[in-house]
């Protein structure tokens, strides 16, 4: 082959390679390949027929080196003539360095070029690409598709693992959507229910309230009466009637709490949300509450630990409820305490009250742990619901910890119970902070 | 003095009267019921002027409310104060009446200390 169509030759083979790796004019690859050249590239889909197959492919390459670069180096392996010297196989390695922002990739690629020779320029007929693994004596590439087929079982399961969590939390959810569905309803009938109630009550304890006044008054005109047997016997009989009145009173009085705790329940958000100093409402309900305790009739000694985060000032927050929340944790925590200081009679138990604040990024959170009897595991996911309650008699509506865990969702928040038997009970309120301006 | 007291619950009737019993022995002191906001007009239209000077009236009852009577003695007697007596002691109702014209609000179940003071003080006027 004389010098001229052999250079002609290194060139074509040349800047056929080169165009594969962009670095040739992807619109004059014509001037390279016949028309109905046919090759395989490097992936399943790399099955291509004519010039127009060639330049999608390369058009693909394109769009996919985006920020990488590209390095190349040619070693050509074998070189083969027919006799008229109008055919070229021309085989090379080609050690592509694909450099990205994370790193460089090395890429072996391997070429068979078939060209052949027109008149006066050579054209690639056919050419064949493929990427040499790395796998030593596998001839049939067992152990990959081994590794591959065991990574596929692995992603599966690990798919598999995050569908069945994410569907049990879509459970949860919709078991949670259907208890608020009920609760709401619930809270519309007690509405209802509380207002129809609450006139006749009124009338209960006006009238009996009325009564005892009357009979105060007849007291007064009995003393006017010469005392006799039967006189003695009226005073006894007013006085039965009047202590019986004062038990309509103190019932119909413990009724209409629990209807006022009902319509609280069930109101819908009054009181406005509004920058608010958190550490001193906290300190002042705390001690409205301590204080009311002592006032009670089951006062006992508590040590309030308050260990407040200086750094909040305003946060916006509807305070009227806010306080209402305080009060009834810190209600709540009193009678929990007196409740294991009757039980335990142990002199050096010391009932405390701890009260935390922080705000940080993530939002608002604020503690209330008592070390009382804490709530045993069997009732520990009832102690929200309406209407439950532990206190005998008439101590307790069972709407104080409904109500504040309502008030704590109505500052999107959280309520979280932590608690051992014998030990403590520690409610955890946190309220994220949706868009940082709210708690300025 | 006449006070007209407007309330759809008779036994209102029997519990005034016994809680003022003592009021309306020792001063001119009448007071007058209405079981609905026709009634309350209907008492109001039979003298000319009306012989009320001051109403107290719940808000919620059948038919005409509370703060519709409110609205129509303010309209046609000007002169006469009305108070509202009411179970629902929410922002709404206390500002619809306080613009309406109301004299005072007074929540159930009612505080007759105030409520005797709210009388006494208009008989001492």
């Amino acid at each position: 082959m004389n010098s001229k169509k052999k250079e002609l030759l290194d060139e074509t083979h040349k800047n056929f390679l080169s165009s594969m790796l962009l670095e040739f004019p992807q619109e004059r690859i014509g001037e390279l390949v016949v028309k109905d050249v046919m090759g395989y590239g490097t992936t399943i889909d790399e099955k291509m027929f004519g010039v127009k197959a060639l330049q999608s492919i390369i058009q693909r390459q394109i769009d996919q080196s985006t920020d990488l670069q590209l390095d190349h180096e040619v070693k050509e392996v074998y070189r083969r003539y027919n006799e008229t010297e109008n055919i070229a196989v021309i085989v090379g390695e080609v050690n592509i360095i694909l450099k990205s922002h994370d790193g460089d990739n090395e890429l072996k690629i391997r070429v068979s070029t078939v060209l052949e020779y027109f008149d006066t320029n050579w054209k690639v007929i056919h050419w064949h690409a493929s990427v040499a693994t790395d796998s030593e004596n596998d001839t049939w590439h067992l152990q990959e598709w081994k590794k591959k087929q065991a990574e596929l079982e692995r992603l599966v399961a690990e798919k598999t693992k995050e569908l069945n969590q994410s569907l049990e939390e879509l459970k949860a959810a919709q078991d949670q959507l259907i208890q608020q569905e009920k609760l709401a309803s619930l809270g519309q009938l007690t509405a209802g229910i509380a207002h129809e109630i609450k006139n006749p009550l009124n009338f209960v304890n006006n009238f009996s309230d009325l009564s005892i006044e009357l009979l105060d008054e007849a007291f007064v005109e009995l003393e006017s009466i010469d005392d006799s047997d039967a006189k003695e016997e009226i005073i006894d009989l007013l006085n039965d009637v009047k202590a019986n009145l004062e038990k309509i009173n103190q019932h119909g009085t413990r009724a209409d709490g629990v209807v006022k705790s009902m319509l609280l329940h069930s109101r819908g958000g009054s009181g406005t949300v509004e920058p608010t100093s958190l550490n001193p409402l906290i300190k002042e309900y705390v001690n409205l509450a301590f204080h009311g305790m002592r006032a009670s009739k089951s006062p006992i000694n508590v040590k309030i630990d308050l260990d407040l985060d200086e750094s909040i000032d305003k946060i916006s927050i509807n305070s009227e409820d806010f306080s209402r929340l305080v009060l009834n944790f810190c209600k709540n925590a009193f009678d929990a305490m007196h409740e294991k200081i009757i039980k335990l009679n142990d002199k050096d138990y010391l009932p405390t009250l701890k009260i935390t604040s922080r705000l940080d990024e993530n939002g608002l959170f604020v503690a209330f742990e008592d070390n009382g009897p804490g709530i045993p595991d069997d009732i520990k996911n009832k102690i929200l619901l309406p209407f439950f309650t532990t206190k005998k008699g008439t101590d307790g509506t069972g709407l104080g910890l409904s109500l504040t865990n309502d008030i704590v969702k109505a500052h999107g928040g959280t309520l979280n119970i932590l608690t051992e038997v014998d030990k403590f009970t520690r409610f955890e309120v946190r309220i994220p902070s949706n868009n940082k301006t709210s708690y300025v | 003095m006449k006070i007209l007291i407007v309330d759809d619950e008779k036994d209102v009737e029997m519990l005034f009267r016994q809680k003022f019993r003592k009021e309306l022995k020792m001063y001119d002191l009448e007071l007058v019921f209405a079981f609905s906001g026709d009634d309350a007009l209907e008492i109001l239209g039979s003298s000319n002027p009306p012989e009320i000077m001051y109403i107290f009236s719940d808000i919620n009852m059948p038919g005409m409310t509370g703060l519709e009577l409110l609205e129509n003695v303010k309209d046609r007697y000007p002169q006469i104060a009305v108070s509202m007596i009411s179970a629902y002691g929410d922002s709404d109702n206390f500002n619809r009446a306080m613009n309406s014209g109301a004299k005072g609000f007074f929540t159930k179940p009612i505080d007759f200390e105030s409520l005797k003071k709210e009388i006494l003080d208009l008989i001492q006027k």
